[in-house]
Parts: C-alpha cells; sequence; structure tokens
C-alpha cells in the first residue's frame, strides 16, 4: 500500500511539473511583447549586461575620440583662450578627469603663415595656454606635457583663411 | 709682354683651397689698378657693366676640353649672379677665341670696343686629361689694359673652383672688394619627405644633404669658421640644438633644455652663441657658449622673445620680441643690457639679419596677408620694401660682402631658395629641387 501511494505521488509530481511547464509556455507564447532573452541570445552571444558593458565601452571610446580629435583654436598671432577654445578645454578636464590614469601631451600648432621660428615659440605659448587653463580647473600639471611643433605639422595642407584656422591649434596626444 | 710671363712663372704659388694660384701682375699694374674704383657698390641702382667672357684657348697643342667651355659660362654665370655685369652673348664676339691673343699688346681691343664690352675675360688651359692649368685675365676694353691676371693649376673637377675664384679677383679689380663667389649657402628641404639641412654653393649649384635624420631639422646657422651648422632637430625627440660638419659628420648635441632650444647665432667671437630657451616656461634669449653652457640670461619679457641676430662688431644684438604686443624687432647693446625698438610700421616683423656692413637689418614684415623682405636702417630709418608680395618672401639672409640678400619664397607656386640684390633687384632662384627649401643661411668667404 505504501508503495502505491509512493508511485502515485511520483506520478502526481511529475504530471504537476509537466502542468506546470505547458503553463509556462503557453504563458510566453501569449507575452508577445516582452523579448525572449534564450532566442535574442542565439542571434547576438550577448547578454543584457553584456550589452550595457558594450554600449560604455563605446561611449568611452567615442569621448576618448572627441578628447582626441576636437581641437582648441587660435586667433593668428594670439595665444589667449578663446570662449570657443574655453569650451572645448572644458570637456577636456571634464575627460582628464574621468582618466586619472592617463597623462597626456599637449602639441601647439600654428598657420603656415609668418616665420618657422617665431611660430615655434607661438605654438609653444598656445600648447602651455591650453595647459594653464587645464591646471586652473583642477588637472594635476605633472600629468601634461607640452611641445611646439610651430607649422610643421598642419592637419589641413590648404592655402586658404579655413585651412589656416584649423591649423592654428592645441592638438591633445595621450601618453 | 714676353718678359711680364715670365716674371709671372717666377712668383711662388700660393695655396688657396686646394688650388694654386700665380699672381701675374707686376707691381705697376697693382696700383693702377687699386686707384680706381669702377663701380661704386654703395649706388643703390649702379647700372649694369657689359663684360665679354671668351671661351677658354687650347695652349700647347692640347684638345678642346668639355670642363674649359663650361669655366668660360660658370664665369659669365658669376658674373651676372653678382648683379653688377651684363655678360654678352658670345655669338657677337668679333675676336676668334680660337686665334685670339692673350695679352694686351695681342688683343684688338677695338674689336671689343665696337661690341660695347667694357671688360674682357680671356683664357688659356693646358691639360694632360687629368690636371687642369689655365691662365685668366681680365683687361679694361677702353683702356687697352690688363688689370689682372691669375694662373691656376688643379684637376679637371676644380675648374668650377677656378672659376669662382677668377671671378672673386675680377670682383676685387672692379669693385674694391673680393666677390662671394667662394661661399656656400645651406638652407631646410623636404626633398627625402622629411626637413633635412642641406648645403650647396651660393649658387645653389651642388647641392648635399647634410642630415638624414627622417625627422624636423630646422633653421641651419653657420659658424663663424665657417666650418659648421648649427642647427635645431626632433632627431631625439624634443626641439634640441645641434651642430655638424658640412659634410654630415660630428653632429654633437649643444643643448637640450626642456622646451624650445631654437634659433642659434654664432657671435662674431667664434666663442659665443645666442639662443631661445624656454625652459622657464617662458621664450627668452641666452647667451652660451658654442659648447653648450648657458652663460647669461639676455632678455626677461613675458612674451615672446626670439631670433637673435648680431651685429658685425658683436657689440649689439637684433632680435624679435611680441613684448609689446606684436613681433617687432628690436636692438639690445649687449654690454649694457640697453634695449630699443626699430620696427614701428606693421603688425608683424620678424627674421632679423644684420648686413655684414653692419648699416642696415632685413627683416621680414607682413603687409596686404603676404610676407615680404624689407631693409631698414638701424636707428629705425629708411625703410625699403625689396620684394613686392609674390605670395611669401621669408628668411633673408645677407652675403658675406652685404650685397646681396637670400631668402625663401613660393612666388613661382614650390618654395625655393632665391637671392637679389640688397636693395631688391635682379632676383635669382638658385634650388630647382624636389620639395620646399627654405632658411637659407649664406655662409662667410669660405677662403680668404
Amino acid at each position: 500500500m505504501g508503495r502505491r501511494i509512493f508511485v502515485g505521488l511520483v506520478v502526481m509530481v511529475f504530471a504537476v511539473a509537466g502542468l506546470g511547464l505547458l503553463a509556462g509556455c503557453a504563458k510566453k507564447e501569449l507575452r508577445t511583447d516582452m523579448p525572449a532573452p534564450e532566442v535574442k541570445k542565439k542571434t547576438t552571444g550577448l547578454s543584457d549586461a553584456e550589452l550595457a558593458e558594450q554600449r560604455l565601452k563605446e561611449e568611452l571610446a567615442r569621448k576618448r575620440m572627441m578628447f582626441l580629435n576636437e581641437m582648441v583654436n587660435f586667433d593668428f598671432d594670439k595665444s589667449d583662450i578663446r570662449p570657443d577654445a574655453a569650451e572645448v578645454l572644458k570637456s577636456k578636464a571634464a575627460w582628464l578627469q574621468e582618466n586619472g590614469g592617463v597623462n597626456v601631451i599637449i602639441e601647439g600648432h600654428c598657420d603656415e603663415r609668418g616665420t618657422d621660428e617665431y611660430n615655434l615659440a607661438l605654438g609653444e605659448r598656445r600648447a602651455n595656454a591650453a595647459k594653464a587653463f587645464l591646471v586652473s580647473l583642477g588637472i594635476a600639471d605633472a600629468r601634461m606635457e607640452t611641445i611646439s611643433y610651430g607649422e610643421e605639422r598642419p592637419l589641413d595642407p590648404g592655402q586658404t583663411e579655413e585651412a589656416w584656422a584649423k591649423n592654428r591649434r592645441a592638438q591633445f596626444v595621450i601618453k | 709682354m714676353k718678359r711680364f710671363f715670365k716674371t709671372a712663372l717666377f712668383l711662388l704659388p700660393l695655396f688657396t683651397g686646394g688650388i694654386f694660384s700665380l699672381g701675374m701682375v707686376l707691381p705697376g699694374q697693382w696700383a693702377l689698378a687699386a686707384d680706381r674704383v669702377y663701380i661704386d657698390i654703395n649706388a643703390p641702382y649702379a647700372r649694369k657693366f657689359p663684360v665679354a667672357v671668351t671661351e677658354l684657348k687650347p695652349l700647347g697643342g692640347v684638345g678642346e676640353l668639355e670642363e674649359a667651355r663650361q669655366m668660360a659660362q660658370v664665369m659669365r654665370d658669376d658674373l651676372d649672379f653678382c648683379g653688377l655685369f651684363h655678360p654678352l652673348d658670345p655669338k657677337g664676339f668679333l675676336e676668334d677665341w680660337r686665334t685670339m691673343g692673350l695679352t694686351a699688346a695681342t688683343t684688338n681691343f677695338q674689336a671689343w670696343q665696337m661690341i660695347r664690352a667694357e671688360f674682357l675675360i680671356k683664357g688659356g688651359f693646358t691639360s694632360d686629361g687629368q690636371s687642369l692649368v689655365c691662365e685668366l685675365r681680365l683687361f679694361d676694353v677702353r683702356r687697352g689694359q690688363l688689370l689682372t691676371g691669375k694662373r691656376y693649376s688643379g684637376t679637371i673637377k676644380d675648374y668650377r673652383i677656378m672659376a669662382h675664384k677668377f671671378c672673386d679677383e675680377v670682383m676685387a679689380q672692379i669693385t674694391g672688394e673680393k666677390g662671394v663667389f667662394q661661399t656656400k649657402m645651406s638652407f631646410v628641404s623636404t626633398t627625402t619627405g622629411y626637413k633635412e639641412i642641406y648645403v650647396s654653393d651660393f649658387d645653389g649649384h651642388a647641392a648635399n644633404r647634410v642630415t638624414n635624420y627622417r625627422s624636423i631639422s630646422l633653421d641651419p646657422a653657420w659658424s663663424v669658421d665657417n666650418k659648421r651648422l648649427a642647427f635645431t632637430s626632433y632627431k631625439d625627440g624634443q626641439p634640441f640644438l645641434y651642430r655638424i660638419d658640412p659634410d654630415g659628420r660630428g653632429v654633437r648635441r649643444i643643448i637640450g633644455r626642456k622646451g624650445l632650444n631654437i634659433t642659434p647665432a654664432y657671435h662674431p667671437d667664434g666663442e659665443r652663441m645666442a639662443v631661445t630657451l624656454s625652459f622657464t616656461g617662458d621664450q627668452d634669449l641666452y647667451l652660451i657658449t658654442t659648447g653648450g653652457q648657458v652663460l647669461k640670461r639676455l632678455t626677461n619679457s613675458r612674451d615672446i622673445d626670439v631670433q637673435p641676430a648680431f651685429s658685425p662688431d658683436g657689440a649689439k644684438m637684433a632680435f624679435v620680441s611680441k613684448r609689446q604686443g606684436t613681433p617687432q624687432i628690436f636692438i639690445m647693446d649687449l654690454d649694457s643690457g640697453a634695449t630699443r625698438r626699430v620696427t614701428y610700421e606693421g603688425k608683424y616683423n620678424t627674421s632679423p639679419a644684420w648686413s655684414p656692413r653692419g648699416d642696415r637689418i632685413a627683416y621680414v614684415g607682413m603687409k596686404n596677408n603676404g610676407f615680404d623682405i624689407f631693409s631698414i636702417a638701424t636707428d629705425g630709418s629708411d625703410i625699403q620694401q625689396l620684394t613686392y608680395s609674390q605670395r611669401d618672401n621669408e628668411h633673408p639672409s645677407w652675403s658675406a660682402d652685404g650685397r646681396m640678400i637670400a631668402f625663401a619664397s613660393n612666388r613661382d607656386g614650390g618654395t625655393a631658395i632665391y637671392v637679389m640684390t640688397a636693395n631688391g633687384g635682379h632676383v635669382k632662384r638658385i634650388t630647382r629641387m624636389r620639395g620646399k627649401q627654405t632658411s637659407p643661411s649664406w655662409s662667410g668667404r669660405l677662403w680668404r
């Protein structure tokens, strides 16, 4: 008798489990608004957490590229920080604060007009001005080196005011 | 006249730069030539003197020689180069160089007067296929007189040097001062894709690359003895100052402080130089030894001080300073430190170069958005514009006699080295190489 009851219980357990399974399947089929994680995993290989991480990585890379590619521009024969350049430098300061372990080289550049040697001095003043601005925003002096390339490394080889404006810049390089 | 030659042959040979030369002028004629200076080189718009340079006549039965033919052309080019002479076309010559005599007595001066030559250069040569011995003579056509004669002996490949040497003699006879035909030009060229230092003859001939660092090498400056070049290079990552022999040997770092180590200018005493350093964070001029030891800080303004240029007597230094808001030329007395501003016209005046005669400073000024070469008296008076906005003209460098100025210009599209007379006349392009040529530095006379 005791044995029969045991067998019956086992059958019931399986039956309940089976029903539950059926119910679960039915429930899932009904909820079409929710993406099925199992299915999604098969097509992209990423979980939600991994996706979030990927998005974060892409965001960091984008910020890093922006840090490297966004130039601090200057007027002809000037090394003072323009209002638009100050905004660029503020975003650079934010990035440097988020990336405390990164040290940078600030390159000072000039357009091709004027004297090569004078432009080496002017380029250095531009790099120094950008650095001083960042120091004033709380970035440690020791994290930033400067070098002047004068008019030796233009971004745009053109001989137009547009090209010259692009070339008068402080450019950031990660060490 | 025969006796004259015998006298000449007995004179002791003078060793000058690998070539033997024999003076051929009798003392009496020396005196005569020295009494008369034909061209006042200080006159701003002197007319050009017509000069006839014949082919060199083979002597003693030797055959014709291509180098001898080229030698005559080198002399014509030299005399044309300096802007004082108008070399006449040999096609119009009435005396046949194959049969002409080489002495005053055997020269048909009327034939040269008819083509309006005022000076005449004749010569002859012998050669055994390796050696070259030539005699060159300068005549005053109107007076029918020999002014000077020289005999040079060397190898055939020395023919250009022989021509340059004689043209220096011609200049000495006619202007009272030797020419600059035995000088070198150093400059920067991007021929290889990198800025490297080059050295050529004064006329751009025989350009050789001195550096090969595949980096950025800049702004060569000749030492006082013309045996070295100082320059800035990024070859070790930062703009440090180096020196090198013109043949590319013996490179050594002079100074490599933090920041800029640029714009070398040798002091006329040969022991010291002025440079721009920025290790304090500010670009200032310093006096250092040629070995790189800092002797003295010369400027202390809070803006750019750069590009020193010493007066020929070494007592003063011209330089560029932005201390009053725009780059301008200033002069400092080295002993007292007293400094005065020289340029007041325009908002951008840089690259001062002090004339070897001491009276003027050439510089670059911005005018109508182009860059031109100007010169100014050292007291700030008498500004002369030497180039006229044919795009950008930069980096003036004087010839040793103060008669000419080399500069870089992009007037023909590419950037090349040009020379002109000190008043802006007779502009000639001297480099025709791949890439851009900039920052000319003209040496002093290599042989005195």
